[in-house]
């Protein structure tokens, strides 16, 4: 998490270049990491990131400075996900709808770096989460954000927090499974 | 333990160390759970090991002459203006008056009071009906006395209504109007 002095946040106000620039620097790839864990794809978060960047520049009037800027502004990237989300059409492709081929072929079996195909298919999963439910696990997961930062955040209590983590993490373990099963395969 | 319950408590807590010991050892012994929560486990892995996305490429002067456009466009809107004036606190107190003025506004309208008020015929049409509903209840009282009481019928003024010559017949009902 990072903030601003109260200069730089009047100088954000006035629409300075500079202080926009400084801004901009300390928080597009965390925006785009959020809209990229919403949108499930590069292409979509690009659109996203740069609309939740606007609206930031839009509405920085209306920041009242009582928690940190980066807050505020994970939350305009949130609100911008969600209301995407919604308005999204139902055409993408689930994970159900995946043809077999479209399923990986398990390269490296390290555990700890996941393939650009894999990676596509757990940040699909987590877009296909509820909306209630995919923004905790993706500032903790995809941001690295701890359960009180996404509570500050979504502006919900610790326990909602946690509780939905793991509810979307019961919701994942079955939406990864076919993936988890075919990686165990492919490691033995 | 049930099944159904150790998963339940899976779903509350997420980890299988935070759970019950109870339900810690339905795991143990039971192979459906164990396997959902070997796969609850994967599943965390896997999403740990998600990496942070690349930087994009539209981050330059392109996405700055963008805002600086934006910029413009809401200085020029006047509402935009009076919001960038205001700080937030003084907005829900205007917006408080402003709904107050036009609802005292909108009450005062001759469209308002020509939807609370009567209609224009309004006293011609009471006018019409008031002796026409007080002729009814008096017949009706008239008819009511007769059948209790008995005795000779009361007198009606010649010319009067039908239904009050003949009050044997089991018209009760109120005349309609």
């Amino acid at each position: 998490m990072w903030n601003v002095d109260r200069q730089t946040l009047e100088a954000l106000r006035a629409g300075e270049r500079r202080a926009w620039e400084k801004v901009l620097a300390m928080c597009r790839r965390q925006v785009f990491n959020i809209a990229y864990g919403f949108a499930g794809n590069a292409e979509d978060a690009e659109d996203w990131a740069q609309e939740a960047l606007l609206q930031v520049y839009r509405r920085i009037g209306t920041f009242r400075g009582d928690a940190d800027l980066s807050t505020w502004v994970y939350r305009v990237t949130v609100n911008v996900c969600i209301g995407k989300i919604r308005r999204r059409k139902s055409n993408t492709s689930s994970l159900d709808e995946m043809d077999d081929h479209a399923m990986p072929a398990i390269e490296d079996p390290t555990p700890s770096i996941l393939s650009r195909e894999e990676e596509a298919i757990v940040r699909s999963a987590v877009a296909q989460l509820p909306p209630k439910l995919s923004p905790p696990v993706i500032l903790h997961y995809f941001q690295g954000l701890g359960y009180d930062e996404i509570a500050k955040v979504l502006d919900i209590p610790l326990g909602t927090v946690k509780s939905r983590i793991n509810r979307a993490k019961m919701l994942l373990k079955d939406m990864l499974k076919e993936y988890i099963m075919c990686e165990e395969v492919g490691s033995v | 333990m049930k099944c159904r319950a150790v998963m339940g408590l899976l779903a509350k807590h997420g980890e299988v160390a935070d759970l019950p010991a109870v339900a810690q050892q339905h795991i143990r012994e039971c192979g459906s759970c164990a396997a959902q929560a070997h796969l609850l486990r994967k599943a965390e892995e896997t999403l740990r090991c998600v990496q942070e996305a690349e930087e994009p490429a539209w981050f330059d002067e392109a996405f700055f002459a963008k805002l600086e456009r934006e910029k413009a466009r809401s200085a020029s809107r006047l509402p935009n203006r009076l919001r960038e004036a205001l700080p937030p606190s003084r907005r829900w107190k205007l917006g408080l008056v402003l709904a107050i003025v036009l609802a005292h506004i909108l009450a005062l309208s001759p469209v308002a009071r020509s939807l609370v008020s009567a209609p224009s015929n309004g006293a011609k049409y009471t006018a019409e009906m008031a002796p026409r509903i007080r002729q009814g209840v008096a017949e009706w009282a008239r008819h009511v006395t007769f059948t209790i009481f008995g005795g000779s019928q009361p007198e009606q003024a010649p010319g009067k209504h039908k239904s009050s010559a003949a009050p044997n017949k089991g018209n009760h009902a109120l005349p309609v109007a």
